[in-house]
C-alpha cells in the first residue's frame, strides 16, 4: 500500500524547488502551507501530487475540493490535515 | 551569450503552469508574463507586444452554454482576431487546437460533436495557413495521446480553471517550447543513417542482397517503414547521405535487386567504405558544404555512435534499435533539431539542386575556363523588397549562412517582419540553365547602414555579389551609405568585400572590424540580367 504521506511529501519538495519556501523545508504536523505560498504554489502542489500519487496507486484522483481555497477551512492549514485529507480522498 | 525572448500567456486557463519553459529552451533568456485569465480578447485588441505570444482557449469556453451555430461564431470571431493581430504584429503567435471529448449520450450526437471539432479547429488552420507568424500547438491530439481520462480532469477546471493532469501539462508545455524552437533555431540539414540493421534487417555482407529483411512482414516492415520516414524528411527539405561501413557492390545490390521506398538516388551523399564513420561524416559534410554540426547520424550499432561522438561531439547521435518498433519508428519525430513549422519552396528544392550542383560541376570541368563557364550558365537574378512572403526564407538564411556573410547577424522570422515594417530586406534569387537555386541572399539596409549582406554558399563563385551591391545602391539612393564587416572564424571569405567594390574604409578596430561608406559603387563586371519582382 502506497505511503500517501511520504508521496505527499516528495510532491511538497518538488513544488518547493520552484517556490523556494523556506517555511516549507522542515514540515511539521503542525505547519501551515496554505499561508505559506501563494494560490499558484498551490495548484503546482496539487498537481504535482496528483500525478505522484497516480503513479504510486495506479489510480488519478482529483485533490481540489471545494475547501481547498478556502482561507478558514482549507486542509492545507495544517499539515496533517492535508494527508488525512488526501487519504480520504483516496479512499483510506 | 543567450538569445532574450519575451513570452505574453493569456488564455481561459491559469496559464502559469503551462510556461515551465526555461528548462525546455536552455538556449534562451526567458522573459515571461502572464495575462489574468479569460484575456484573450483585450491581448488580441491591444497593442502587439512581446516576441512570442501564447494564447490558450480550450473547447470548454467555445462550447459554453452555445449551440454550434454560437460556438462556430465564438470560433470565427476569435479566428478573425487573431488573424488581425498577427498582421499587425512581428511575433510569434502561438494557439492551439481544441480537444475533443465526444460525451454525448446518443451516437449521432458524438459524430456532430466530433464534426464540430473539427469545424471549430478549422478556424484556426485557416489563420495559420493566412499568417506566417502563427504555429498551432495540437493540445487535442496530446489529449488524444494521453487519453482524456488521464489528460484532463474536470474537477481541477471548475475548481482551480486548470482542466489538465500533469502529464498533460508537461506535454502542452513541451509542444510550446518545440513551437518557440521552430522559428528560432535553426533546423538541421543532413540526416546520414547506417545500411546494415538500420535501412534494413541483417547483413548484406552475410546475409547477401535477397538475405536482408526489409519487406512487408515483420521485422521487414520496420525497416520498410523507417525508409518511407526517411522518404518524407527529404521531401521536406533535409538531405539524406548514407554511411556504412560495406563494400560498394553489395550495397548497390540492394538498392537494385530489392523493391525499397529509399533508392540509392535519394541519397545526396554515399560513403560506402570501411574507413571509421566519423571520417566519413566529415567527408560528407565537405561533400555538401555544410557544416558538421548540421548533421544527426542514425546507427543501430553502439560502438560507431560512440566513435562519432568521441570525434565529432558536434554531430547528433540517434541509435536505430529496430526491435523496439515504436522506439524505432518514433525515434524520427522525437528529434527536435528536425522538425520545421513548413518548409520554405527551397527546403523542398535542396535536395534536386544538389543534383543539379553536380551537373553544373561536370559542365565546369567541360567547359575550359572560369569565365566560359559562367558564360554558358546564363545566370539571372530576381531581387524583391521587403516581400513578407519571404521571411521564413530569409531568417533560415540568416541563421545558417557562414562563409559569405559580412556582419553573420542572426534574426529571427519576427526579427526580419520587423526590418520590412522600418527598413529595407532586398531578397535574391539566382536562376541558370540548370535550374532554379532558389532564394540565395539577403542584405538588409538599415537607419542608412549595410545590416545584412549575405549569399547562400551554393551560390558563391557565380560572380553575382557585385551586381546585387549594385542594384542595391541603386534602389536605396544613400550617397552616405555605410557598411561594416564582422569577422568571425569562418567568414574571412568576406574580409575585403567592401574594399574591393567601391567603399572607403573609415575604421578598423583591434578585433577586425571594419566600417565603410559608399564611394563610388562597385566597379563594372559581368551583365547579369536583374528582374525586379514584387
Amino acid at each position: 500500500m502506497a505511503d500517501i504521506e511520504a508521496t505527499l511529501r516528495e510532491a511538497l519538495r518538488r513544488m518547493n524547488e520552484e517556490t523556494r519556501c523556506e517555511a516549507l523545508d522542515a514540515v511539521t504536523a503542525d505547519s501551515n502551507l496554505f499561508d505559506a505560498v501563494d494560490s499558484m504554489a498551490i495548484v503546482d502542489l496539487l498537481l504535482e501530487s496528483e500525478a505522484l500519487l497516480e503513479a504510486e496507486t495506479g489510480n488519478y484522483v482529483a485533490l481540489a475540493g471545494e475547501t481547498i481555497f478556502d482561507a478558514e477551512h482549507s486542509p492545507l492549514r495544517r499539515w496533517r490535515d492535508w494527508v488525512a485529507y488526501v487519504e480520504q480522498r483516496h479512499g483510506r | 551569450m543567450k538569445r532574450e525572448i519575451s513570452i505574453h500567456f493569456a488564455g481561459d486557463v491559469l496559464t502559469r503552469p503551462l510556461a515551465k519553459l526555461h528548462g525546455l529552451l536552455p538556449d534562451f533568456a526567458l522573459t515571461i508574463a502572464h495575462r489574468d485569465i479569460d484575456q484573450v480578447h483585450q491581448l488580441l485588441a491591444g497593442p502587439a507586444e512581446g516576441d512570442v505570444v501564447i494564447l490558450h482557449m480550450g473547447m470548454d469556453n467555445i462550447l459554453e452554454e452555445a449551440s454550434a451555430a454560437e460556438a462556430e461564431a465564438r470560433m470565427e470571431a476569435y479566428g478573425a482576431a487573431l488573424r488581425e493581430f498577427a498582421a499587425r504584429t512581428a511575433a510569434l503567435v502561438i494557439v492551439n487546437t481544441l480537444e475533443t471529448v465526444p460525451d454525448a449520450v446518443l451516437g449521432m450526437d458524438r459524430l456532430d460533436g466530433l464534426a464540430l471539432a473539427a469545424r471549430l479547429n478549422e478556424r484556426l488552420f485557416a489563420a495559420a495557413r493566412e499568417r506566417p507568424n502563427v504555429s498551432v500547438v495540437d493540445i487535442g491530439g496530446i489529449i488524444a495521446r494521453l487519453g482524456a481520462e488521464r489528460g484532463l480532469s474536470l474537477q481541477n477546471r471548475l475548481v482551480m480553471r486548470m482542466p489538465y493532469t500533469k502529464p498533460a501539462i508537461e506535454a502542452v508545455t513541451a509542444a510550446y517550447a518545440q513551437a518557440i524552437r521552430e522559428r528560432y533555431l535553426p533546423r538541421k540539414k543532413v540526416v546520414a543513417v547506417d545500411a546494415d540493421n538500420t535501412l534494413w534487417g541483417g547483413v548484406v555482407g552475410e546475409d547477401g542482397a535477397d538475405g536482408v529483411a526489409v519487406d512487408r512482414q515483420y521485422p521487414g516492415s520496420v525497416f520498410r517503414r523507417f525508409q518511407t520516414q526517411l522518404l518524407e524528411l527529404r521531401r521536406s527539405g533535409l538531405l539524406l547521405a548514407l554511411v556504412t561501413r560495406n563494400n560498394p557492390v553489395d550495397i548497390e545490390e540492394v538498392f537494385a535487386l530489392r523493391q525499397m521506398p529509399l533508392a540509392l538516388s535519394d541519397f545526396s551523399s554515399v560513403r560506402v567504405n570501411w574507413a571509421p564513420k566519423s571520417e566519413n561524416l566529415i567527408a560528407v559534410a565537405e561533400e555538401l558544404n555544410l557544416g558538421l554540426e548540421s548533421i544527426v547520424f542514425i546507427d543501430d550499432n553502439p560502438f560507431e555512435l560512440e566513435e562519432v561522438r568521441a570525434a565529432l561531439p558536434m554531430v547528433e547521435t540517434w541509435r536505430f534499435e529496430a526491435g523496439k518498433a515504436d522506439a524505432a519508428l518514433g525515434l524520427l519525430g522525437s528529434i527536435p533539431g528536425l522538425k520545421a513549422w513548413s518548409s520554405t519552396a527551397e527546403d523542398l528544392a535542396k535536395a534536386d539542386q544538389y543534383a543539379q550542383e553536380r551537373e553544373r560541376s561536370e559542365a565546369k570541368a567541360a567547359a575550359g575556363g572560369l569565365d566560359a563557364y559562367l558564360d554558358s550558365l546564363d545566370i539571372r537574378l530576381q531581387i524583391g523588397r521587403n516581400r513578407a512572403a519571404q521571411v521564413k526564407r530569409l531568417a533560415q538564411l540568416t541563421n545558417k549562412t557562414n562563409q559569405f556573410n559580412l556582419t553573420t547577424r542572426r534574426y529571427s522570422e519576427a526579427d526580419i517582419a520587423r526590418f520590412m515594417h522600418g527598413a529595407d530586406v532586398f531578397d535574391i534569387r539566382l536562376t541558370d540553365r540548370f535550374g532554379d537555386m532558389g532564394v540565395i541572399g539577403v542584405v538588409i539596409v538599415a537607419d542608412g547602414e549595410i545590416d545584412t549582406f549575405l549569399m547562400s554558399c551554393r551560390a558563391l563563385g557565380r560572380g553575382v555579389e557585385g551586381q546585387i551591391l549594385r542594384h542595391v545602391i541603386d534602389r536605396i539612393g544613400a550617397p552616405a551609405l555605410r557598411a561594416r564587416y564582422l569577422p568571425t572564424r569562418r567568414n574571412s571569405l568576406t574580409e575585403t568585400f567592401f574594399d574591393d567594390n567601391g567603399f572607403d574604409l573609415l575604421d578598423m578596430n583591434r578585433e577586425g572590424a571594419k566600417s565603410y561608406r559608399l564611394a563610388g559603387g562597385p566597379p563594372p563586371g559581368r551583365d547579369i540580367p536583374v528582374e525586379e519582382v514584387d
